[in-house]
């Protein structure tokens, strides 16, 4: 079985499932979370929360680079010059990369 | 001395008897010698009458009415997500010189739930049967297959006629005629326990249902461990459309605190429960007891106050599972 990470959302997941089923991956989107401190501006939570600060909104926003190994079909055309529809993943971001085996 | 006499069979009698006869006058030679009384169940006797309609041998009519032109194409397509499945076709032919011909091939489509479209080798003739098999599908609700009738040159989507469509399994063998013809989604779909992906520190969970597959969720259990930071934090589990949140879920009123292991557990139909102390903290949350995911949908964590330091295990769900297209 192997393990991969993906290179857009470091995530890590096996790309086949116990059941002989394939697993594709797709990123998570992107949680913001902004905050307020005192009577200060709205601002966009990065890292940890302060001390004192609340939670004004959360909201999420797609990986820029998002990866997303579900299929879709497009015509290409072979050799011999015919159209036929092939599969391809939806978006490949920036790629994966092979971890098993690693700690 | 003479040896002793020993005692006949009925049969062994009758064969006997039928050996050397009557003497003259008509007394059986056999009729000093000891029989044994008849023995076992006795025969019955099977009376037949005569029938009242004959049959012919030849220029008899074929059991079906199902004849094949030779312009007659017999497509099978097959979607299926088992990695290595192959998938058997058998059928027999009765080609119009009155020959018995049968045909068997055998499949092996992706595993991506796409349409995988091949042609049957057919013939003119009546179709007599057809029927589809494998040994490497477990479960409906991962390959599923059709078998059309059609002719090249008519309309994308203009068939003729449908013999089968239906899920094939080790243990349920679709055919024609005799099975009735279903639907994707109908009945008993996979159960399969999934392993999703373990999102980096300080990042939600988000499972996608797969191109051309729908799921019904039945629960998911994963592990968050907090990195640190005295926030509390507040799961939630949301059902988006990949764009739009339908549904969102909990959290329970326990916290999460800091430098501690929770479980949460969404179970659908379930009540909300918590157990806190020893050496599990454990969220049982109940969800909608029948919610179904179309393709592209996502069943993801929104947690409130969740820090850059803490760390989402692998979810593990379980979900009932169809071809979908």
């Amino acid at each position: 079985m192997t393990i991969w990470r993906c290179n857009s959302c470091r995530g890590t997941y096996s790309d086949l499932s116990a059941d002989g089923v394939p697993y594709f991956h797709a990123c998570a989107p992107v949680t913001r979370t902004y905050i307020r401190q005192g009577q200060g501006p709205e601002t966009l939570l990065a890292g940890e929360m302060p001390a004192g600060a609340v939670v004004v909104r959360v909201d999420s926003v797609e990986h820029p680079d998002t990866r997303d190994e579900n299929l879709r079909q497009v015509e290409q055309v072979n050799p011999a010059g015919k159209v036929g529809l092939v599969s391809v993943a939806k978006s490949e971001g920036r790629g994966r990369t092979e971890v098993t085996g690693a700690s | 001395m003479a040896e002793p006499v020993t005692t006949l069979t009925p049969a062994e009698a009758a064969a006997l008897e039928a050996i050397v006869g009557r003497a003259p006058g008509g007394a059986l030679l056999t009729a000093s010698l000891p029989v044994a009384a008849p023995s076992g169940p006795a025969v019955a006797e099977i009376r037949t009458m005569p029938p009242e309609v004959s049959f012919l041998t030849t220029r008899i009519p074929p059991p079906t009415p199902f004849y094949l032109a030779r312009e007659d194409r017999v497509v099978v397509t097959l979607w299926n997500s088992v990695a290595g499945a192959t998938i058997f076709l058998g059928a027999r032919f009765l080609r119009p010189d009155g020959v018995l011909v049968p045909e068997v091939q055998s499949y092996s489509p992706t595993s991506d739930r796409t349409a995988n479209t091949f042609n049957l080798t057919a013939r003119e003739g009546y179709l007599l049967g057809l029927h589809i098999g494998t040994q490497t599908v477990s479960q409906p609700g991962l390959c599923f297959c059709t078998v059309l009738v059609t002719r090249p040159g008519l309309p994308l989507g203009n068939e003729l006629h449908t013999l089968l469509a239906g899920y094939v399994t080790n243990s349920y063998h679709p055919n024609w005629p005799g099975t009735a013809l279903r639907d994707l989604r109908d009945g008993q779909g996979a159960l399969r326990v999934i392993l999703g992906t373990q999102p980096a520190a300080g990042a939600e969970i988000a499972e996608t249902v797969p191109t051309n597959a729908r799921w019904r969720l039945y629960s998911l259990t994963v592990n968050l461990v907090d990195g640190g930071g005295a926030a509390a934090r507040f799961p939630t589990l949301a059902f988006d459309d990949g764009a739009t949140i339908y549904s969102q879920v909990g959290p329970d009123t326990q916290a999460n605190g800091a430098g501690a292991t929770h479980k949460y557990s969404w179970v659908a139909g379930g009540g909300s429960t918590y157990f806190l102390g020893g050496s599990i903290n454990l969220h049982t949350i109940g969800i909608e007891p029948d919610i179904r995911l179309r393709a592209g949908h996502r069943i993801r964590t929104l947690t409130d106050s969740l820090q850059a330091g803490d760390q989402w295990g692998v979810p593990q769900y379980l979900v009932e599972e169809w071809i979908d297209t």
